[in-house]
């Protein structure tokens, strides 16, 4: 607590200086990388300082670590692996969403769903993939989209709940 | 003049009363219907007050998550566009705008719907020669603006307020937003920023389309940006920036109907309490006329 609003003070004195350079920075210590890994419903981190974050994007894995050049990209169904200060590595599931690594040094990882590694079930995702697949071959193009999408995600799932063990 | 405008209405009801008085004071029955059906609308304000706690306690608990991903969607933008957030007023020359309003389908829960369309009307009257579309989310806003700027109104959206706001609800809203065919310059969310049981905030939240994200200097700072990249981004954005303010809106007005609800009960039992009183008197005032009757009979023989 106290080391936050420490933090927040630093910040405040470090707008003075960055409103001379005309630069964005509003926020602490560009040194550090500051997380915010949510979901609609729940922040997994808030703001929080971790020593490095792996995202699954579109465009291949992404490690981030401080001090990142600013970049955007689309989340695709995947871990994301998120080391903390302590060096303990936290893994979670995440469908879809956008990752964000901004000129303030913040990084936001925001998912469509977040769930954690351990409470997959295998047997329902291997399911819906079959399901999918299935579905996959017949409808609009719209529906074959949309089950490629599914069996897209089914597929991460199982490949995360396997690694795991 | 003012009265002799309203002049037949007065009459109407000053005939109603002199006819009541003519019958003599309101009767015990009168008075007994008119408690009893207070009561019951005690009971259901209070009933209405308690749903809206436990709504409220829930709304509040998701706003916590959902404040987070909003804040984190909100960031991008704030990065690439530092001016939107001190001046309020760099769009002069943005001449497509497209305002975004937050409600519900549910009253009884005080300004909250009416503040979100005062200030869109507030926007309305001032666009001069902009030309500004409303996209309506909830039945309250588009009730709103019909009567005066149904020209203006883009989509309009129903069935939210009864489940708190989802992802999905969002997503649709978004869609809804981006396949308008209206292609916007630039855009603001209003919806009522929550910020404790008895206070929200109506505020605007900047929303900036493909065009304009584009055309931002900032952006050049961003490493490997495509277009296929930026458009999904801008797409789902749009859909964090809605989802958030939907939360943040849903949480402001459950608690302003908590408040207004148990305002509603306090009012309630105020009018009970002077029926009761009523009801008291007059049932004393016909014992005692029987007694005199019945006395001053006697008293004849």
């Amino acid at each position: 607590m106290l080391a936050r609003t420490i933090q927040r003070f630093s910040a405040v004195a470090q707008r003075g200086y960055a409103a001379a350079a005309a630069a964005p920075v509003k926020n602490a210590n560009p040194e550090e990388l500051r997380l915010t890994f949510a979901s609609p419903d729940t922040a997994v981190f808030s703001n929080a300082v971790v020593k490095q974050v792996d995202v699954p994007t579109l465009a291949g894995m992404v490690g981030v670590l401080a001090n990142h050049v600013p970049t955007i990209g689309v989340l695709k169904p995947g871990v994301v692996a998120v080391t903390t200060n302590e060096g303990t590595v936290q893994r979670l599931f995440v469908s879809s969403g956008t990752l964000s690594v901004n000129i303030d040094g913040s990084c936001q990882v925001l998912a469509e769903e977040v769930l954690k590694i351990e409470d997959i079930d295998e047997s329902a995702a291997r399911a819906e993939l079959e399901s999918a697949q299935k579905a996959s071959g017949e409808g609009s193009e719209v529906a074959r989209a949309e089950a490629q999408i599914r069996a897209e995600v089914a597929e991460a799932l199982i490949k995360a709940a396997t690694n795991q063990q | 003049m003012l009265r002799q405008g309203a002049g037949t209405l007065q009459l109407v009801s000053h005939g109603f009363v002199n006819a009541e008085q003519a019958r003599g004071f309101a009767t015990l029955k009168d008075i007994s219907i008119r408690l009893k059906s207070v009561k019951n609308i005690q009971k259901i304000t209070k009933s209405m007050k308690m749903v809206a706690a436990a709504k409220y306690a829930k709304a509040e608990r998701d706003l916590k998550g959902a404040r987070a991903y909003g804040v984190g969607a909100k960031a991008f933008f704030d990065n690439i566009d530092p001016v939107a957030e001190d001046t309020a007023t760099p769009k002069e020359e943005s001449k497509k705008q497209v305002l975004v309003l937050i409600t519900s389908d549910r009253g009884l829960c005080g300004a909250v719907h009416t503040s979100i369309v005062k200030e869109a009307k507030l926007i309305l009257n001032n666009a001069g020669d902009k030309d500004i579309r409303v996209v309506a989310i909830g039945d309250k806003s588009r009730a709103g603006l019909q009567r005066l700027f149904a020209k203006h109104l883009l989509v309009s959206g129903n069935e939210i307020g009864r489940a708190p706001p989802t992802f999905a609800d969002a997503s649709i809203a978004a869609k809804a937003v981006l396949d308008s065919g209206f292609d916007f310059e630039t855009g603001h969310i209003i919806f009522n920023k929550f910020k404790s049981v008895v206070s929200y905030e109506t505020s605007k939240l900047p929303i900036l389309p493909l065009e304009a994200i584009k055309a931002k200097e900032a952006l050049t700072t961003y490493d490997s940006v495509d277009d296929d990249v930026l458009q999904s981004y801008s797409e789902y954005s749009l859909a964090q920036l809605i989802y958030y303010a939907m939360k943040e809106s849903a949480t402001s007005e459950q608690s302003s109907r908590m408040t207004a609800m148990d305002g509603a009960s306090k009012n309630a039992g105020e009018m009970i309490d002077k029926l009761t009183l009523a009801f008291n008197r007059t049932r004393q005032a016909v014992i005692t006329r029987e007694l005199i009757e019945i006395i001053s009979g006697a008293a004849c023989v």
